[in-house]
């Protein structure tokens, strides 16, 4: 039975799901474990929309093969309790930093993996951060801000 | 009694005009709102779509035996199979431009009409079933000579609609005075220019998906996806499949963007219903982002005159528009080009004007929307047109602005088109951008030191809102319920849908200031057939302008009834009663209190007493039409099917390499007015949306075609949209012109940005690189290798 299984680490459970070594670590996400968070926008790594983070640090879960996540630590949105996620959200929300909300959960993940590796990132450092990431609304301004906001009050 | 005269002074909290924040706005950013691929169950069958990869060509045969070897295929059907069951999908606007009758279905049955057009359609078990099984199939075809260039298009013999003998789809010639004349006379200055405005496509991060599912027992089927205008497509969806709009449920659950793309008349809608309905199954459909990009629009040719007086006043303007639509199907995208040449010349006033525009139908995929819905480029054409001019005439270019904008007293006024300019106050606004450029850098040019210049644009917009066709489905008009329940829950139903500006957030605000109620206590319910009663959905920046009119209607009726019901408690007149923060009391003794969901309670449990002479039910429908729309022709024989005019005036500083051609905007500001706003923040992130959106249709966005007719781009890396590095921050100055028009003087906002934007970005960059080498920019986007052929004397 074991060798038809993955077991996957997420969101700090330890989760089996079907062996596939075709299946993107996206797919598992939203499929197989309902963690629609983790949203797609192209399934070519140029959108940042199914961001997650893989080990401490931000990855799209489209550019990763499930298997290829064996035994190491992924979070979704879902499982993001930190201190420093509240208060991204909190910020994105009176900084109007989303729109429509597809894009959100990859633009959170980008920024909390920035301020952990950079506390007090300029405005031009925030951009580079998120500018893997797209967003067709808001012309990124307000998700700069309600970054910056969070940096500025730690 | 009507809720008018309440003493509303005294009621609150009050919440229009503030920036509260989105309501549910804890959804989104904890990744819990739901999104129309969320609710696809693991068991439904996926539908792949093999398309045409000729742009026209007669369809052989089709073999499928491959295919149905794959694990897990399940069926296929072709257009023949589909025909006897299935009705033509009409079309939400009025065809009657048309030189002829149009068959849309959702598959080509003998012939395709562009590269990416729906042939048969695969079912499987699982997306990579589907997938695989759809690329085994093999379509024979017998290819023909596509018509690719719209300009031949017009006078070729051989059609992309055979039956309309001729590819020109609509023809509209708007004039005014006596343009030729003027063009002659000998004290006028003329210039002359052209600009090619290359394709561009709205790409919402969220693509379209769809599932649905019939029920045969009940005999209905239900869809939910991506669908920003539910009761119009369900209004299609059933025509097409036969069935009665009361046997059709649309749900559209959170939109992830569409900027025009989730309107009516995509072919996959339908099929996935008739597949429920022939599989007895739960059918899916998710697009891809290749598919995506089928979505055109925008590409059109302009070649326009400007005349003015030495002194600087412009006597005439004349503009001949070829619009390249590709094959007509049942979306209305092709309206835009009509819309293009309606708009001129937006802001200013000249006497001469004629604008002759033309549809040509070619081998490419059909137009969708796209924000700005043809109002961006004639705004670009018309802002381009000043901006040569006033090169011509050794003027600066605002100068010549404002010597020819029409002037505050002059509103409403007529343009060519018909369409009657409800309210501004251009002048002032452009006085106020002109002061909001502390600390720019200063304009330059490039030097033997340095190989970049810096420049500076401007331009106006004028962004007619509230679109009202005659003969579209529906046409100028939304609709909301209002109702109390016995707890006290103030519920709106909308029949608008919400694909992130906020509308739902304007409405309970609106609602909310009628009853006294914090806006986040307003329950408000859209996007589904079976609950909101009849309307248009998102469309032409509306939504508010008009649902919120129609609400606050709604809720002023409501609010009589609990009134009347709160008089009887109070023992007063129900004129004297105040609705404030949950609690009601009477304007003459304000000590003593209700609740008021006590209120409401006692209207439905006491109604012969507490509740004698309240008209049941708590409830209300009322539907706001726009007003300043007229659709009986005028003495020129033109109509007006836009209600508001909003506009905006931009500025950006952009610097440009001379070496490589590469443009860095540094700088914009821009100061808009939609007349009364409900929600400024809300609206600030409108602007910066569409002007982000134009920035990048000004510079980088770009869907080519091949010598084929097959669409070069096929990814988010080579359809460049927008990065977070590539735009400066954008400072918003507002004006406030309320529309006469409209009971809270409101006018649209969601659209205005797009034109604006992408005018002053290549009215800047013309600055950047001078006079000389501007006057042969003439293709948008302005890429660097274009911005290279200008400076050195080629036509881009």
């Amino acid at each position: 039975m074991r060798e038809n299984t993955l077991t996957l680490i997420v969101n700090g459970s330890e989760r089996e799901v079907p062996r596939d070594a075709q299946l993107l670590l996206v797919d598992v996400l939203r499929e197989d474990l309902g963690l629609k968070a983790t949203h797609i926008g192209c399934l070519s790594g140029d959108c940042g929309a199914c961001s997650v983070m893989i080990d401490g640090e931000v990855r799209k879960s489209c550019l990763n093969l499930a298997v290829a996540t064996e035994g190491r630590a992924v979070v979704t949105l879902e499982g993001q309790g930190s201190v420093i996620m509240r208060a991204l959200q909190a910020a994105f929300i009176s900084a109007n930093a989303f729109q429509c909300g597809f894009c959100t959960a990859g633009m959170l993940m980008a920024a909390a993996d920035l301020l952990k590796r950079n506390p007090e990132p300029g405005t031009e450092e925030i951009r580079q951060a998120i500018s893997g990431n797209l967003c067709r609304c808001t012309g990124y301004e307000p998700i700069v801000n309600a970054i910056q906001e969070v940096a500025q009050r730690k | 009694m009507s809720g008018d005269a309440l003493p509303r002074d005294f009621q609150g909290p009050k919440s229009v005009g503030t920036s509260v924040p989105r309501l549910n706005a804890e959804a989104f950013v904890t990744g819990a709102a739901v999104y129309a691929a969320d609710v696809i169950p693991s068991d439904v069958l996926h539908l792949r779509v093999v398309r045409s990869s000729y742009a026209r060509a007669k369809i052989i045969s089709i073999f499928t035996k491959d295919a149905e070897r794959i694990p897990g295929f399940v069926t296929f059907v072709s257009a023949s199979d589909m025909w006897q069951f299935t009705r033509p999908t009409p079309s939400r606007f009025s065809k009657d431009r048309f030189p002829g009758p149009l068959d849309v279905r959702p598959l080509a049955l003998d012939e395709v009409k562009y590269v990416g057009e729906p042939v048969i359609a695969v079912l499987a078990e699982s997306p990579a079933a589907a997938r695989l099984a759809a690329e085994l199939i093999t379509i024979e075809y017998e290819p023909l000579a596509p018509i690719l260039n719209p300009i031949a298009a017009l006078t070729a013999v051989e059609y992309v609609h055979p039956q309309w003998k001729t590819n020109v789809a609509a023809h509209d010639v708007i004039r005014v005075g006596d343009p030729e004349s003027e063009f002659f006379r000998p004290d006028v200055v003329t210039v002359s220019g052209k600009l090619t405005v290359e394709c561009s496509t709205s790409a919402p991060i969220e693509m379209r998906s769809y599932v649905a599912e019939w029920d045969p027992r009940a005999a209905r089927l239900k869809i939910q996806g991506a669908f920003q205008m539910p009761h119009p497509s369900r209004w299609t969806i059933a025509h097409a499949l036969g069935l009665k709009e009361s046997q059709v449920q649309i749900v559209a659950q959170n939109i992830g963007g569409t900027f025009g793309l989730k309107m009516v008349g995509h072919p996959e809608e339908v099929l996935v219903g008739f597949l429920a309905m022939k599989t007895q199954r739960r059918v899916a459909f998710v697009e891809d982002r290749d598919e995506c990009f089928l979505a055109r629009g925008r590409e059109q040719t302009h070649s326009f005159q400007i005349a003015a007086t030495r002194d600087g006043r412009i006597t005439a303007f004349r503009d001949r528009m070829v619009a390249d639509i590709g094959a007509v199907g049942a979306g209305g995208g092709w309206q835009m080009a009509l819309v293009t040449a309606a708009v001129m010349p937006t802001v200013y006033k000249i006497e001469n004007c004629l604008i002759d525009c033309s549809l040509a139908t070619t081998n490419k995929s059909p137009w969708q929307g796209i924000r700005g819905y043809g109002k961006e480029i004639g705004n670009l054409v018309v802002e381009r047109a000043v901006e040569l001019l006033a090169a011509a005439l050794s003027m600066d270019p605002n100068e010549l602005r404002r010597l020819n904008l029409n002037p505050s007293d002059a509103f409403p006024y007529r343009l060519p088109s018909g369409m009657i300019v409800d309210s501004g106050d251009y002048a002032p606004a452009l006085k106020k951008l002109e002061g909001m450029r502390r600390g720019w850098p200063a304009q330059r040019a490039a030097t033997a030191h340095d190989e970049t210049a810096i420049g500076h644009g401007f331009a106006f917009e004028l962004t007619p809102e509230g679109a009202a066709f005659p003969g579209a489905v529906p046409s100028g008009f939304e609709t909301a319920t209002v109702k109390v329940d016995p707890s006290g829950e103030i519920t709106v139903l909308a029949s608008i849908t919400s694909p992130g500006g906020g509308n739902e957030t304007g409405l309970a605000q609106l609602v909310g200031d009628v009853f006294g109620a914090a806006p986040d206590v307003i329950t408000v319910r859209q996007g589904d057939t079976e609950v909101t009663p009849f309307g248009g959905g998102n469309s032409s920046s509306r939504s508010l302008m008009l649902c919120g009119a129609a609400a606050v209607a709604a809720a002023q009726d409501v609010l009589s009834k609990l009134a009347r019901c709160a008089a009887n408690l109070l023992q007063c007149d129900p004129a004297e009663t105040v609705f404030h923060d949950g609690e009601v009391f009477s304007i003459r003794s304000p000590e003593k209190r209700l609740i008021f969901g006590a209120v409401a309670l006692a209207v439905y449990t006491h109604p012969f007493s507490s509740g004698d002479g309240v008209e049941l039910p708590l409830q209300s429908t009322k539907s706001y039409k726009a007003q300043n729309v007229r659709h009986v022709p005028d003495e020129q024989g033109r109509i007006n099917a836009y209600p508001s005019y909003p506009y905006s005036v931009h500025a950006a500083a952009v610097e440009v390499s001379h070496d490589t051609g590469v443009v860095r905007v540094l700088k914009y500001s821009v100061v808009h007015d939609c007349g009364t706003v409900i929600n400024p923040a809300l609206v600030d992130g409108q602007m910066r949306g569409a002007v982000v959106m134009g920035i990048g249709a000004a510079l980088w966005e770009r869907m080519e075609t091949d010598e084929n007719g097959r669409k070069v781009n096929d990814r988010l890396k080579n359809y460049l949209l927008p990065r977070a590095l590539d735009v400066p921050a954008i400072e918003i100055g507002n004006q406030l012109t309320p529309s006469m028009f409209h009971p809270l003087g409101m006018k649209g906002a969601g659209e205005s940005g797009v034109g604006g934007a992408m005018a002053c970005v290549i009215n800047a960059v013309g600055d950047a690189i001078g006079a000389e080498a501007a006057s042969r920019l003439d293709t948008i986007p302005a890429t660097p290798l274009r911005i290279l052929r200008a400076l050195r004397g080629a036509n881009s």
